[in-house]
């Protein structure tokens, strides 16, 4: 599984139309794709990502309700996604990768693609799975157990 | 989304449903049920608008009246939709919604959207199969509200015999046709084709794009049928970089698909099961040291692909 994490471009122009569905504009989405920015005869691209107009999660709950199962669209495949609070003690970066297409099928060289780490700081994800409701199992979800783990771990006198 | 109907006794009420309702959605529309359909022995019949261009909903719709009224279809001039003038298909629905004493009729507007997403599946769902899906829900609806189905008769997508199994499957209680150019055949089949091709183009002209708030749209995008260069000219212009196309366009065409790979950005999905472990990345591996994996001291780490890291 690959990740992109976007950072919502913020509206321009408000359009009263769409609050028709719930979203949360603030989000930032990790998306089961890699979408590449860089051209095919190399040189980079910045692509600039209108969320808020062409990415429209919408759930049949309460959008309160932490539980709730989301639903889009992107580029015509269907998503669904849960919403992933940072957990209290904790912040969120966004880091910025690189995008090297000679080494994107090599797990070693990611460690080494971190770029910058942005700084920007993020309360909130949408954790987006491909037509697949997310579970316990996916690498992001369980990987947050360590969290209470060793929180147990550490508030242990033992 | 939304499985509710609405219930519209003009063209007017039914386009203003539409620019109402959100267009990514499927949105369901009928008729108030005509009291004598609730008791005389009736017809109903089924067709779609909209089957093959890459734009815009694909359209079901239905309509029904009892075997002794039928007479009136020929009346109102219900023939094939598609040798009718737009003009024509127009002041026919207008007349089908003023017989609503005598005749019903319920369309299921299927979003471009909706189209998309099925055929990308995971487990693929063809274009045959929403159909059939959506011709048994119309079924369905107009039983459910009490009409004293008969007979029904469908204009076939795929293998009629296949299709008039399966139909009879489910309703067994029913005389099912299911053939070629019943729209053409059966003047009931006629008017449920007219209903469906006036407001899939109604839908069409109202589309209300979410991508583009408060502008101008360029909707010269010709016939929408892939073949047409007006349309690959409207496909190749109105493309983001990052997500493509706006929702009017069924991502799931051949022709969308090519016009995507050449002018936007890249995606790659992680959709092949086993490639999935081999390539997968924890999100953590991007703090690595030294792009060498750690040893961990328990597999607690290993299964949930965390490692330790001191090393940004």
């Amino acid at each position: 599984m690959r990740f992109v994490i976007k950072r919502p471009e913020h509206s321009q122009t408000e359009d009263s139309d769409a609050s028709a569905v719930a979203t949360d504009q603030q989000a930032v989405h990790l998306l089961p794709c890699k979408i590449h920015t860089r051209k095919l005869g190399g040189g980079r691209q910045t692509l600039k990502a209108p969320v808020d107009r062409y990415f429209c999660p919408y759930t049949k709950a309460a959008t309160d309700d932490e539980t709730a199962l989301w639903h889009s669209s992107l580029r015509g495949k269907p998503l669904t996604g849960v919403k992933l609070s940072i957990p209290d003690g904790y912040v969120g970066l966004l880091c910025v990768g690189e995008d090297d297409d000679n080494h994107r099928n090599v797990v070693e060289d990611s460690t080494s693609a971190v770029e910058s780490i942005t700084g920007e700081v993020t309360q909130e994800v949408m954790y987006w799975n491909w037509d697949r409701i997310p579970t316990r199992e996916d690498p992001l979800l369980s990987a947050l157990d360590w969290v209470r783990v060793s929180e147990a771990i550490m508030t242990n006198d033992n | 989304m939304n499985s509710n109907y609405r219930v519209c006794h003009t063209i007017s009420d039914v386009k203003s449903v539409i620019s109402f309702e959100n267009n990514s959605f499927d949105v369901r529309i009928e008729s108030d049920v005509p009291e004598t359909t609730k008791t005389e022995k009736c017809i109903l019949g089924i067709d779609e608008a909209g089957r093959g261009p890459v734009l815009g909903p694909m359209v079901y719709g239905t309509s029904y009246c009892s075997a002794d009224n039928q007479v009136i279809l020929k009346t109102l001039g219900c023939a094939d939709s598609k040798v009718l003038s737009e003009q024509a298909r127009d002041d026919i629905f207008d007349e089908i919604t003023k017989q609503s004493e005598i005749l019903g009729w319920a369309v299921h507007i299927i979003s471009p959207t909706t189209i998309s997403n099925c055929s990308f599946r995971r487990q693929k769902c063809s274009l045959n199969e929403i159909s059939h899906n959506a011709a048994i829900g119309l079924i369905q609806r107009v039983l459910d509200r009490g009409v004293n189905i008969c007979e029904v008769f469908v204009d076939t997508v795929g293998p009629p015999e296949k299709y008039q199994e399966k139909l009879l499957s489910i309703f067994p209680q029913l005389k099912i046709t299911v053939s070629k150019k019943a729209d053409s055949l059966f003047p009931i089949v006629s008017a449920a084709s007219i209903c469906a091709k006036v407001i899939r183009d109604a839908a069409l002209k109202n589309w209300k794009f979410v991508e583009r708030p408060g502008e101008d749209v360029d909707s010269n995008w010709g016939s929408g049928y892939p073949n047409d260069p007006v349309t690959k000219e409207y496909l190749k212009k109105n493309i983001d970089p990052v997500f493509g196309f706006p929702s009017i366009v069924r991502f799931s065409w051949s022709t969308a698909e090519l016009v995507l790979k050449n002018n936007a950005a890249q995606v790659d999905w992680s959709d092949e099961e086993e490639d999935e472990d081999e390539k997968s990345v924890p999100i953590t591996s991007f703090f690595g040291q030294n792009n060498k994996q750690v040893q961990q001291k328990t597999p607690f780490f290993d299964d949930r692909g965390l490692i330790v890291t001191t090393k940004f």
